[in-house]
């Protein structure tokens, strides 16, 4: 937990950086509308090379979705449950109605997701470890999209470059759980960008020290 | 423009200093355990991932850190699949107390458990 001090600067913080930042260009309308709690994971569809790309990835989403600042619904459970319901895929899970989703778990949003690459392209000289994800973010009770975006991370390239992006690594690896595959470890770093990315990601959820300034700073992003 | 830059610095500085701390959960050995639970089906240890989702509450609870959303959920689950009801019971109630946001879940994993016992 952080301490308050900590929080009231961080919120400070934040509102700096509402009033500094010069590009607030992704619309948060709808999202700040649902105002999601609860954010129910199905297992991630998967048109990369890896068939094992489903479960390998779903594992590394908890941490930095709840990180974020979200409730998020045990996914072993949700995937054992759905299985045992005649549901073997992520297709079929993908498929379930709204409506039913709502009346077994009850989440503000559900969150859809397809993993696009895994794993290793091997070049002339060298091989390359990537893994890219694209999600939408669906109110659970009216159906309507409230966020969507995509994410790839390469290990080798594109780490050290920003200073926020070092500080998101930085984060990552002191809660890291213990992953000892480092395509799964370079997913769960995938996560955090695409949930965390102070562009386009989702805003912080009610359990972040941030919610409340970071949900004020998206409401009115010409202040 | 040098104007601007002061606060910005502030804030990474802020940032650092807050976020290197820690994040809001421990998560010991959770995400895992989820892997090996939905993919050795069947063939997967309970004991053992039992015994490792327990040490992680104790050690949350020791360092008076947040318990991870769904892991007591989880920890119910692995207790129902080994037929330790009462344990189940308790884990499923534990997580409905902390999360609220798992009301109905919980509730209808309790009711679908005691219909299946």
């Amino acid at each position: 937990m952080l301490s308050p001090a900590c929080r009231g600067v961080l919120a400070l913080a934040a509102a700096l950086a509402a009033g500094c930042s010069t590009t607030p260009s992704y619309d948060y309308a709808a999202f700040i509308e649902c105002e999601p709690r609860s954010i129910l994971v199905l297992p991630p569809l998967n048109s990369s090379m890896e068939p094992d790309a489903t479960y390998d990835s779903l594992m590394t989403l908890t941490l930095p979705l709840a990180e974020r600042g979200y409730y998020v619904f045990p996914v072993a459970i949700v995937a054992l449950m759905m299985r045992e319901n005649g549901l073997p895929t992520p297709h079929e899970m993908h498929d379930v109605p709204l409506a039913k989703l709502v009346e077994v778990f009850d989440p503000d949003a559900v969150l859809y997701l397809t993993v696009t690459d895994w794993g290793n392209s091997y070049q002339v000289v060298s091989s390359t470890t990537t893994v890219s994800m694209e999600g939408v973010l669906v109110a659970a009770d009216t159906g309507e999209e409230i966020w969507r975006s995509r994410q790839t991370k390469s290990k080798g390239s594109g780490s050290g470059g920003s200073i926020i992006g070092s500080l998101a690594n930085a984060l990552v690896t002191q809660v890291a759980s213990e992953l000892s595959d480092p395509s799964q470890a370079l997913a769960q770093e995938t996560a955090w960008a695409l949930f965390s990315d102070p562009r386009n990601g989702l805003l912080p959820g009610p359990y972040h020290p941030t919610h409340a300034a970071a949900y004020a700073a998206a409401a009115n992003p010409a202040e | 423009m040098p104007a601007q830059r002061v606060p910005l610095l502030l804030l990474l500085w802020v940032a650092a200093a807050c976020t290197s701390t820690r994040g809001l959960y421990g998560w010991g050995a959770y995400d895992d355990s989820v892997h090996d639970v939905i993919v050795d089906e069947g063939s997967v240890d309970l004991d053992r991932e039992i015994q490792r989702m327990v040490e992680l509450v104790e050690k949350a609870v020791s360092l008076s850190r947040r318990v991870p959303p769904g892991l007591h959920a989880h920890l119910g689950y692995l207790y129902y699949l080994r037929g330790d009801v009462d344990s189940a019971t308790a884990a499923f109630l534990s997580e409905k107390e902390i999360y609220p946001e798992s009301t109905v879940f919980v509730d209808g994993l309790l009711a679908r458990m005691k219909g299946a016992s």
